[in-house]
């Protein structure tokens, strides 16, 4: 509204340029949901189509055999990119849903406690102090912890390839891999700076009094949480929620280099680009192709069946925007950013 | 107060603390400052680390592949930033001249998401040379269609990387709920005094959202710098070593050639050139104008 003044609404010239300014956002839309149909559409092709008239966009003959394909596991001798046919999608997408459930489960109230302990208990000092150690590794490139990470993960709490011992003698102190395990993706997204943010801001707007009404009335600290903060933070607890989740369940180089070598826990995440780097590495010109891939091409896995991936990797994603919308619609608000 | 009830609110507040203190510490400042630990040792598997010096940094700033790597890198960034940072504050503008069910429609269509990597996938599906709808869309109107190679083509590669972040323009989150708390009545004043539409933009709407874009300019920085998923799917950093940026060459020597040392010594050296560019924005860009 702000930009065209309200009044002259009938005026041509005010008139043509909303008219243009709309077609122009509708055009945005348009192209936006292109390629999620063209997804869907090719998931729903015939191999022979996906090859022979590659530019439909409507199937000629829709069929569900790629995902009927992705949801039976091929056994046998399979070469590498494959071999995510070893295991129906189910197994891959049961994975995908623990790590992005647990991290929720554990991301979401460590996080908020957190945010309210330093918007509301902390002394001043401390809370300053604490917000910038919660908060500064936003501002700061992430990358330079990929490696130094991967070494305190293998061997944790100790991040080097050996793990010490016990001072004069050949007793190593104790320490724990998470390769390999789901810990060594969901712990260290245990904590989001940046939901820190959103709860933090939340928290800032909400009345002392509140908390203060409700120690007189002899509640816990914890108690004053659950029963008087929570209720309120539902808006900000939904965004974080759905920014957790995506945020779990897109993650690729986490389970890329932590599930390495355990196919049977990789998320979909990571068997999508196996899929995919196995298609465009076979070329049809090719004729000595090692046999596995062979049969899987011939019964049906081309770039229909990728797309049959994709679709069922963003479903839940498209679910969790479904059930967030409202909260997500209303916008998010970084606020507080200046401590 | 009593001194009992403030320990008390001391304790819990530490309490409270504690866990996101733990997670935070361990896996995200701690990673950070033992970089600069691991980028002095030369690492073996199973042996104890040596110090080595400055021996892994003389090999990074001797290897001819991270000066590729970081033309690759800033070219990356400059494409994106350039080319795609202020389409949605200005998709998120106009959107905010339509009526208010007209947005809640728009914006509803306009982020269905799809998972990420399921996107990137449909994207390297639309650049196949054969298959693929990038070189089908002439076919579609009776024409021949392009020969263009897209991702294959050292020359279009990281182009075509940037490209679907062009095509598929659309309003930030971020920026509509700025834009809702500018005031109605600064616009009516500036009506008032006969500012046209783009003086409107550049002397109410941009100074307001100044703090917020100030923030995604350097949250895009950081981003744009650090960029690996995108060509590590998409390309593998090809052809040759074409959209080989140096986060995905990190990668490479960590968990391909097992360098340890060297991979952590070149992530410090993209460490300081992006807190130099960091430092750079802020001085340029202050998030408040009266500073």
């Amino acid at each position: 509204m702000p930009l065209i003044p309200k009044v002259g609404r009938k005026r041509f010239q005010t008139r043509l340029s909303l008219f243009s300014i709309g077609a122009f956002l509708w055009i945005g839309v348009l192209l936006h949901l292109f390629p999620v149909a063209w997804m869907i559409s090719a998931s729903l092709k015939p191999t022979t189509e996906i090859f022979e008239k590659p530019f439909n966009l409507i199937p000629e003959k829709p069929t569900t055999a790629s995902y009927e394909l992705l949801f039976t596991s091929v056994s046998g001798f399979l070469s590498t990119g494959a071999d995510v046919f070893r295991y129906p999608m189910s197994v891959y997408l049961i994975n995908s849903l623990i790590i992005a459930g647990l991290t929720v489960l554990l991301q979401i109230p460590i996080t908020a406690m957190a945010a309210y302990a330093v918007s509301k208990l902390h002394a001043p000092r401390a809370a300053r102090l604490l917000f910038f150690f919660f908060f500064g590794t936003l501002m700061v490139p992430g990358q330079i912890a990929i490696v130094p990470r991967f070494l305190l993960l293998s061997h944790f709490p100790w991040p080097t390839t050996a793990v010490p011992t016990v001072p004069f003698t050949d007793i190593s102190l104790p320490s724990y891999s998470f390769i390999g395990t789901y810990w060594g993706i969901i712990l260290p997204a245990a904590f989001s700076a940046f939901n820190f943010l959103l709860f933090k801001g939340f928290f800032d707007t909400l009345p002392t009094e509140l908390i203060e009404a409700a120690r007189m009335d002899g509640a816990s600290e914890m108690m004053t949480l659950r029963k008087v903060m929570l209720p309120l933070a539902r808006p900000v607890i939904a965004v974080t929620v759905y920014f957790a989740f995506t945020g779990a369940w897109n993650d690729f180089l986490g389970p890329w280099i932590i599930l390495m070598s355990e196919q049977g826990m990789w998320p979909l995440s990571v068997v999508i680009y196996k899929l995919q780097w196995f298609l465009t590495s076979w070329q049809p010109t090719q004729g000595s192709m090692d046999p596995a891939a062979q049969r899987l091409i011939s019964s049906g896995v081309g770039y229909n069946a990728l797309m049959a991936l994709a679709v069922i990797e963003s479903i839940p994603i498209f679910l969790a925007f479904v059930i967030f919308r409202e909260q997500l619609m209303k916008g998010i608000q970084i606020s507080g950013l200046k401590g | 107060m009593t001194g009992r009830s403030i320990s008390y609110k001391h304790l819990s507040a530490w309490l409270f603390t504690l866990p996101g203190l733990f997670v935070q510490f361990f896996f995200g400042w701690f990673p950070i400052l033992f970089a600069f630990f691991v980028g002095f040792q030369q690492y073996y598997l199973v042996k104890p680390p040596e110090f080595v010096g400055t021996a892994n940094f003389r090999e990074v700033f001797s290897d001819p592949l991270v000066l590729t790597a970081l033309w690759n890198t800033f070219y990356y960034a400059f494409l994106a930033i350039g080319l795609t940072f202020i389409i949605p504050i200005f998709v998120s503008i106009l959107l905010m001249e339509m009526a208010a069910r007209t947005i809640r429609i728009m914006m509803l269509l306009w982020f269905i998401p799809v998972a990420s990597t399921a996107g990137i996938a449909i994207w390297k599906y639309m650049y196949n040379p054969t298959l693929g709808l990038m070189n089908g869309i002439p076919t579609l109107f009776g024409m021949e269609r392009w020969g263009i190679k897209w991702l294959d083509d050292p020359s279009l590669a990281m182009i075509s990387l940037v490209l679907p972040g062009l095509i598929l323009f659309g309003p930030g989150l971020i920026y509509i709920a700025a834009l809702q708390n500018v005031p109605e009545e600064l616009y009516e004043a500036a009506d008032l005094e006969g500012a046209s539409f783009f003086r409107k933009i550049r002397l109410v709407t941009l100074p307001r959202l100044r703090p917020i874009i100030a923030m995604m300019l350097l949250f895009s920085i950081i981003g744009s710098m650090q960029v690996f998923e995108l060509p590590f799917i998409m390309t593998g950093g090809g052809p040759g070593y074409a959209t080989t940026t140096v986060v995905m060459y990190v990668y490479n020597l960590a968990f391909g050639a097992y360098n340890l040392g060297k991979a952590t010594a070149l992530a410090i050296v993209l460490f300081f050139i992006i807190m130099t560019l960091i430092i750079i924005q802020r001085r340029f860009f202050k998030e408040n104008l009266d500073d």
